[in-house]
């Protein structure tokens, strides 16, 4: 028929349809130019998307695949996880761009395939061309919906917009008489798969539903066995064809199988207000020019957030969500202090600056610098910049990001958290059961003063018992330092210390008998005689997971990385591949002999690349397949 | 929570959970309940007007897609309103196909759930009147009254709506983004189906005339609406199944041409998905900004964002309403019982 392009005539597409197409797509641009400018200065909801974005151009610019994030939580899988959309075919095609351009575009894209989607399926259903101009007008006017603050570059965005294309091609699709759906539904579905983060029900529930609505207004001549055969084995292509990331994916789940109780990895909406370098252009600036290999701490999310981390390029203790990384979340609120929840949330550890924090577990984090709204004790931190009430502070202690010691032992999982609540780690990074004494100190004192005494003293303060009166663990049990405190001017009164012989009145607590598997390794449960010795690092901080250290190990023993445990993380020592242990909940421990060894850890690819495998299959099956159905 | 709690819970929930169900889980379970005997009754309902299946489906299926009939309700279980509308729903049924003492029997359990039950049974009292049966089938709506009297004297109703209440909440009507915000609420709060009957007003005074029980109805759910709170849609989901019997009366009179009939329902449906997106995830934030807007904007200063947000979707709910519109007009009308 004149006016119709051959190739689209089967979709009842004239050329006019087309031009409204394609109109369509000149609207959908129109406001990128607005939006390059708000996605310049992101608030919570977009840097967190962009901060995962980051990493895919990190690797790409590396020249290796995003398969690990080395910025937040001490280092995360990255490309297992489907949120991140590492592989999703628009944002490759798209990820040389600049950030804000590159999200500007992805969302008119994704706008565009909204209305076109819409006004396919509505002109399939023979809807008259205006109606359906009208339709597809008016869902391209939901990107004006989202504020782009608030879901701008949230998963739904991508998820939904495939949904109206993909009931247009469902629709089409159950008017084929054969059992292999059509290939623009198969492409559509893959894509709309990926683009949800694995998470198909809409997607399922848009296909199925479409296939319901053509078997209610189809003709009685036609065959139904189609309908059902075209959804399952449109299932099985698409999920087959997107096996590239699913195999991760599911790699990632199965192995973190009983550590999923965390956050999603969406941002907080309580933050609408706050956080962003770029108030803070000096902090961020100082922040840039650090050079040693220690981990950011922020105890202040309005100045530096998870989100920052990657965009300063700075590894960082926490981040967004954590989704799977429950156990990290465990340690990081035993790093708080000695309380008794144990949430599987990630919430900051704010006592960091100043409060009762387990200086001894926050050097296993590998945290060598703090951010801070509040100067923290001085005996602890270093000031490097201040700007505007926030300042950038470097820790007086050494926190190495990985580190030769003793040998762990084997324990269950709750004699573990119980050893970690109830000891603290001496120099020697072995255990010492916690030793309460009670100290008063005079009226009127400040926190600062208090936390410098404390520091002093080799006091770890517990909790405030009312009256002026601390409890503490007692760190330093030597006779001098007894007598330090006991003899100090300010120190009032103490509970647990015999004043006159200055003998020490509390003992530590014995660990009571745990009945329950040995699961778990802890560090420096039976002690440790040697001092913990830095590795050399050689590597740190790739997006495809390598880190090298080079240590002298004085004798057998282990290398401590405050590096997030995941299995699929693997550990050669000097060449030969070895077991890698998960030490202290969430770190990653690698026993050497005693020598010189050079250690690495690599990321295992081998899930992506069974996945890569499956799906080329997939695509070899469906397209004979396909060839075969159009020759009949 | 002790088990000796449940005296607090709903006289049917306490069903599930005396059995051992835990309280979330016992009202998720009874509001199951309710959605089945809710949709049931709808397509009953639907039957009486149009016997065609797939047009009891494509009501049934917009309305679990809709957020006062199900979503509200799969995010905030803890609630009778559902109960409530099933009962209604189902009263209004047999006041429908005029079998009164069921109808006053469900009426009865209706005012027992929510104050909203008074519609369906002035709607039964309207008909047996209408019909000159209010002797002795009128009757069967006596027990009713009784229960709102005893329910209203006898038990403790927290922030019951009282005269003065209502008074004061018609100053509502004085601030213009209320009055846009009802408006909006009546075209979507059943997703593409009540936009459908608002873009055809006359058809709809037109059969309200002829069952001017169904008006009654309608009047005191959109009236207590009107002088009720913010929770505008709330209020007017208990208007169901005056709306499902004109939505199934529009489709007996006006949709013949099955191409016409598929692009209507498409329509309807593509509506209600765009308006309720049953599909997004919701949380705290989102509860507030999509369905009670109006508690982030009246006696507050709305953010910008907000108003943004609100503005393009009074925009692209025009833009549905027209699509509608040119659908229907590809429609010839077959027969129309007003004229």
């Amino acid at each position: 028929m004149a006016g119709r392009l051959q190739g689209m005539s089967r979709w009842g597409i004239a050329r006019i349809d087309l031009v409204l197409l394609a109109a369509l797509l000149v609207v959908s641009l129109v406001p990128v130019s607005f939006e390059i400018a708000r996605a310049s200065s992101p608030g919570p909801a977009a840097r967190v998307a962009m901060s995962w974005e980051r990493v895919n151009q990190g690797a790409l610019a590396e020249g290796t695949l995003p398969l690990w994030n080395p910025y937040q939580f001490g280092g995360r899988p990255h490309l297992a996880n489907p949120e991140m959309l590492s592989l999703y075919p628009p944002h490759v095609a798209l990820r040389l761009l600049p950030l804000p351009l590159f999200f500007s575009l992805s969302f008119a894209f994704h706008a565009w395939l909204a209305g076109a989607g819409t006004y396919l399926a509505a002109r399939y259903l023979g809807v008259p061309r205006v109606a359906s101009a009208v339709a597809s007008a008016a869902v391209l006017s939901t990107r004006l919906f989202i504020p782009i603050e608030d879901l701008a570059y949230s998963i739904d965005v991508y998820r939904l917009a495939w949904l109206p294309l993909a009931v247009a091609c469902a629709l089409r699709s159950a008017d084929r008489q054969s059992w292999l759906p059509r290939p623009e539904l198969v492409v559509v579905a893959a894509f709309a798969l990926l683009a949800s983060a694995l998470r198909p029900a809409p997607l399922v529930a848009a296909v199925v539903a479409s296939y319901v609505f053509a078997a209610m207004w189809r003709s009685p001549l036609g065959g139904w066995r189609h309908l059902i055969a075209q959804p399952l084995l449109l299932g099985c292509l698409a999920f087959g064809l997107s096996a590239f990331q699913i195999a991760p994916t599911v790699r990632f789940w199965t192995v973190m199988g009983g550590d999923r109780d965390l956050l999603p990895d969406v941002p907080p909406r309580s933050l609408a207000d706050g956080g962003s370098t770029q108030q803070h252009p000096e902090i961020a600036a100082t922040i840039r020019s650090l050079d040693a290999p220690g981990r950011l701490l922020s105890a202040c999310d309005r100045a530096i957030d998870g989100a920052d981390l990657v965009a300063l390029d700075m590894p960082g203790v926490g981040g967004y969500g954590g989704f799977l990384l429950a156990d990290y979340a465990r340690f990081s609120n035993l790093v708080r202090g000695p309380q008794e929840r144990m949430r599987a949330v990630f919430d900051g550890i704010p006592e960091a600056a100043q409060g009762p924090a387990r200086m001894d577990l926050l050097k296993l984090l590998g945290v060598q610098y703090l951010v801070s709204c509040q100067p923290p004790d001085s005996q602890r931190w270093t000031r490097l910049s201040e700007s505007r009430g926030v300042g950038v502070y470097r820790a007086n202690f050494a926190a190495p990001r990985a580190f030769w010691t003793c040998a762990p032992v084997a324990v269950g999982r709750e004699e573990m958290e119980y050893r970690l609540r109830r000891s603290s780690y001496d120099n020697h990074v072995a255990l010492q059961p916690y030793l309460i004494v009670n100290v008063r100190w005079p009226a009127g004192m400040t926190d600062s003063d208090r936390s410098r005494l404390e520091s002093q003293l080799h006091l770890a303060p517990h909790r405030d018992i009312g009256d002026q009166t601390w409890e503490y663990n007692l760190l330093d049990r030597s006779r001098e330092n007894i007598a330090a405190i006991v003899q100090h001017p300010l120190v009032e009164d103490t509970q647990g210390i015999d004043r006159g012989t200055l003998a020490l009145l509390a003992s530590a607590g014995a660990v009571p008998a745990f009945d329950e598997p040995k699961s778990e390794w802890i560090m420096g449960a039976n002690g440790c005689d040697a001092p913990p010795v830095p590795a050399t690092i050689q590597a740190l901080d790739h997006f495809d997971g390598t880190m090298t250290v080079e240590v002298e190990a004085p004798r057998d023993g282990m290398v401590f990385f405050s590096e997030t445990y995941y299995p699929d993380r693997r550990a050669w020592v000097d060449g030969r591949r070895v077991a890698r242990m998960r030490v202290n909940l969430a770190f990653t421990g690698v026993p050497v002999p005693a020598g010189t060894h050079r250690v690495d850890l690599q990321y295992d690819m081998r899930s992506f690349w069974w996945g890569t495998a499956v799906s080329l299959v997939t695509l070899v099956v469906w397209m004979t397949s396909e060839r075969r159905v159009r020759r009949r | 929570m002790s088990r000796d709690r449940g005296r607090f819970l709903p006289l049917l929930t306490r069903i599930p959970y005396a059995l051992g169900l835990g309280v979330i889980e016992s009202f998720e379970l009874m509001n199951g309940l309710y959605a089945f005997t809710l949709y049931f009754f709808v397509a009953l309902i639907v039957n009486l007007y149009d016997t065609r299946m797939r047009v009891q489906a494509i009501v049934v299926v917009n309305l679990a897609l809709c957020i006062a009939t199900s979503k509200m309700f799969a995010y905030y279980p803890v609630q009778i309103d559902l109960g409530a509308l099933a009962l209604m729903t189902a009263a209004c049924y047999f006041v429908l196909t005029d079998r009164h003492w069921f109808a006053g029997l469900l009426c009865i359990l209706a005012l027992a759930s929510r104050e909203f039950g008074i519609a369906v049974l002035l709607c039964g009292v309207h008909r047996t009147f209408r019909r000159g049966r209010l002797w002795p089938d009128g009757l069967a709506y006596l027990p009713g009254v009784l229960t709102i009297v005893v329910v209203r004297t006898l038990t403790y109703s927290e922030e019951a709506l009282t005269a003065s209440d209502a008074v004061a909440n018609l100053e509502l009507w004085g601030s213009p983004v209320f009055i846009a915000a009802f408006l909006y609420f009546v075209v979507t709060v059943f997703g593409g189906i009540s936009t459908l009957l608002v873009l055809h007003p006359h058809w709809c005074f037109a059969r309200l005339r002829q069952e001017p029980e169904l008006a009654t109805f309608l009047i005191v759910v959109v009236g207590l609406t009107a002088v009720g709170n913010l929770d505008i849609w709330r209020y007017l989901a208990f208007a169901l199944p005056v709306v499902v019997a004109l939505v199934a009366h529009y489709y007996r009179d006006r949709v013949h041409v099955a191409m016409v009939e598929r692009s209507i329902a498409a329509g309807m449906t593509f509506v209600t998905v765009f308006t309720q997106r049953p599909f997004a995830q919701m949380d705290t934030a989102l509860y507030f900004r999509d369905w009670f807007p109006l508690y982030d904007i009246i006696g507050q200063t709305p953010s910008p964002d907000l108003l943004a947000l609100w503005v393009t979707r009074l925009i692209a709910l025009a833009l549905l309403a027209v699509t509608l519109i040119l659908i229907g007009q590809s429609n010839p009308p077959m027969r129309d019982s007003v004229s």
